[in-house]
């Protein structure tokens, strides 16, 4: 997965998306442990303190918990995740709602345009 | 959710407790043409990636070669770790110059052995691990090599030392996009709490995300010293637009 | 950190004078073998023209190694310290008079390497039986010389050795005087340089000519020194030799003075040249 950052908000914001984002799609497993600063620092190409506290933020926020030898993990709570993921996909689904909103559509002609696409998949 | 996300994340605390690296109080270089440096004052921590940034004339060049001690100030003072400019200073700051300036009569390999003779900081064996992953030998003389793996070598030398201050000059200038990646990620991988790195250059929006803090220098005076993320708070913008937006000509 | 530099300094410079160093004796070994037969060996054409080949290389290679002494030590202090290397060279934990003296010393030793060699070449050339005797009849006066006179003998050896090696230290402080005095004025280094040496030269005539003058008026007949330089030149009740060691010993004296007067032209211009680059440095 490519790190992607945009130039007009913090980087450590960004990264703390991005993080979560791959907690959310289970590239990091719950209870699994997590890659240290250095590496992600290295990973990402963006300096360490700024990952410590994108990590820190996610630590308080209860995502991940570390133990003092044996490193960072994330947790083992799966409702926290999907706790998460539920946050995420209301922010993906408030962003989606007002863009077809833009585009002049109601939520009931949202919802039917969505069903139409799903049958046209299967 | 996003606001959530937007309360400013604490800092954490490590640096702020240690002492600085670089201190300049009222520093100034006058040159009978012109003011290089004028009544200059910052101070450093440790474990910090700075970046130098100001156009050309702004004074950047003239506060490298002042904390190297190739220039002495007119007034004021310059400390690097308390001590002022000498050669105790010297053994623990590591300088890439942004020009060639190793001797083209030696090999690397004795480059690798003059670096360790005189720097007491320096790992000859990260230095060997470096040069063979960018597939130098080490019995090649400097004459006989390119412009751009000349700078490879002057860069691995200097991050292969344990400096407490490391003073970049332009090192990703001219230099295609792969080795800028390997240098930005050298710089990244080297990084200490103990250890400051700056880093002056104009091509800031390439190093921005590596950068905890930046400097602005524009005609000898110090305009702003903030960090990169306070900077995308407050401003709404990366340091590189903020900057081309300051300094537009 | 002064041994590191000096090993380094060496390493630099002796890339170019060893080589040049073998094959003036390679050479050196050529004409002995061509000429050794008295008559000549030149009864065939292609042996004339070898001959006179080698003589010429042998010219050659001698002009170049009085050329590359010099240039070298110019050329190291040029480049090392002012050019692009200053960059590499003054930022290492050393400091500034280190750098001097390391250049100073190594300059100085190629300097005297390359007249040994010179002598030792002539002496390969002319080797024959003779030689030998001519030697160790060399070393026997020596040592006569020691038992009639005494210690006054060896100090007159000192006195023009130091007169030798102070003159040798302050032409080539003089040099990095001016080279660094010409890094000041960056659009017009040469010929500040030059100017730089050309007016250290004619200061320390002028004191010169001052500092012998009043040591001549000084010593003449109502001098203050008079009465010593009377009681040292007399030569009445005393025997030859006594006389011929006082001889000796105002020898010594007069050019230990000169060698003093060197010294001090030396921490002069080694002083200039330390607050030059210490102070007033312009790395292009």
């Amino acid at each position: 997965m490519v790190w992607k950052f945009t130039e007009d908000r913090p980087i450590y914001t960004q990264l703390v998306e991005q993080l979560q984002l791959r907690i959310a799609m289970g590239q990091y497993p719950p209870g699994g442990k997590f890659p240290s600063v250095r590496e992600l620092a290295s990973e990402a190409a963006v300096n360490p303190n700024t990952m410590q506290r994108a990590l820190t933020q996610l630590e308080s926020s209860g995502l991940l918990y570390s133990e003092r030898t044996a490193g960072r993990f994330v947790t083992k709570e799966a409702d926290r995740i999907m706790q998460m993921k539920k946050e995420m996909a209301q922010h993906l689904m408030t962003e989606f709602l007002r863009g077809m909103k833009e585009l002049g559509f109601t939520k009931e002609q949202t919802i039917r345009l969505l069903q139409q696409m799903e049958e046209e998949s299967i | 959710m996003n606001e959530q996300l937007e309360q400013t994340a604490p800092i954490p605390q490590v640096q702020g407790e240690h002492a600085p690296i670089l201190v300049c109080e009222h520093l100034s270089k006058f040159y009978p043409q012109c003011l290089a440096l004028n009544d200059l004052s910052l101070s450093l921590q440790p474990g910090r990636i700075v970046g130098l940034l100001g156009p050309n004339g702004s004074g950047k060049t003239t506060l490298i070669k002042l904390i190297n001690g190739l220039l002495t100030p007119t007034s004021g003072q310059i400390t690097i770790s308390g001590m002022k400019p000498g050669p105790q200073t010297k053994a623990i700051v590591s300088y890439l110059p942004d020009r060639n300036s190793l001797p083209e009569w030696m090999t690397t390999e004795e480059l690798l052995h003059f670096f360790a003779d005189f720097y007491a900081d320096f790992d000859i064996g990260k230095a060997r691990e470096m040069l063979q992953h960018l597939h130098i030998t080490e019995k090649m003389r400097l004459k006989t090599m390119s412009k751009g793996t000349k700078e490879k070598v002057q860069l691995i030398l200097t991050m292969s030392r344990a400096a407490k201050l490391y003073l970049l000059d332009e090192p990703i200038g001219g230099v295609d996009p792969a080795a800028r990646d390997y240098i930005l990620e050298t710089i990244i991988s080297n990084y200490s709490k103990d250890a400051c790195v700056i880093i002056s250059t104009h091509l800031i929006a390439d190093i921005e995300k590596i950068l905890d803090e930046v400097l602005f220098l524009n005609s000898g005076v110090l305009v702003m010293q903030s960090s990169v993320d306070d900077i995308r708070e407050k401003e709404g913008k990366s340091v590189d637009a903020l900057f081309r937006e300051v300094f537009r000509c | 950190m002064l041994r590191k530099l000096l090993k380094y300094e060496l390493k630099a410079t002796s890339r170019t004078f060893l080589p040049m160093y073998g094959l003036l004796f390679l050479f050196s070994i050529a004409m002995l073998i061509m000429f050794k037969n008295p008559s000549g060996t030149f009864g065939t054409t292609p042996m004339a023209i070898i001959g006179f080949l080698i003589g010429i290389g042998y010219t050659v290679l001698v002009t170049a190694i009085f050329v590359m002494t010099i240039v070298i030590s110019i050329q190291r202090f040029n480049r090392n310290l002012l050019g692009h290397e200053g960059y590499l060279s003054l930022t290492l934990p050393t400091t500034i008079a280190q750098h001097i003296w390391a250049k100073l010393l190594v300059s100085c030793l190629w300097v005297i390497l390359s007249c040994v060699a010179l002598v030792i070449s002539v002496m390969i050339m002319a080797a024959n039986d003779n030689m030998m005797r001519v030697l160790s009849s060399i070393f026997s006066s020596m040592g006569k010389a020691t038992q009639m006179y005494g210690g006054s003998v060896w100090a007159m050896g000192f006195s023009i050795l130091a007169v030798i090696v102070t003159a040798l230290l302050q032409c080539i402080l003089g040099v990095y005087m001016a080279i660094a005095v010409g890094s000041l004025c960056p659009k017009h280094r040469v010929l500040t340089g030059i100017g730089a040496y050309t007016l250290g030269g004619i200061v320390q005539g002028t004191v010169g000519y001052f500092f012998f003058r009043g040591f001549d008026r000084a010593t003449s007949a109502d001098g203050i020194l008079a009465g010593w330089f009377q009681t040292l030149s007399a030569s009445d009740n005393i025997s030859q030799v006594e006389f011929d060691i006082r001889q000796m010993h105002m020898f010594s004296i007069s050019l230990g003075s000169i060698a003093i007067f060197f010294l001090v032209f030396c921490a002069i211009f080694f002083v200039i040249t330390h607050q030059i680059l210490k102070n007033h440095l312009n790395l292009q």
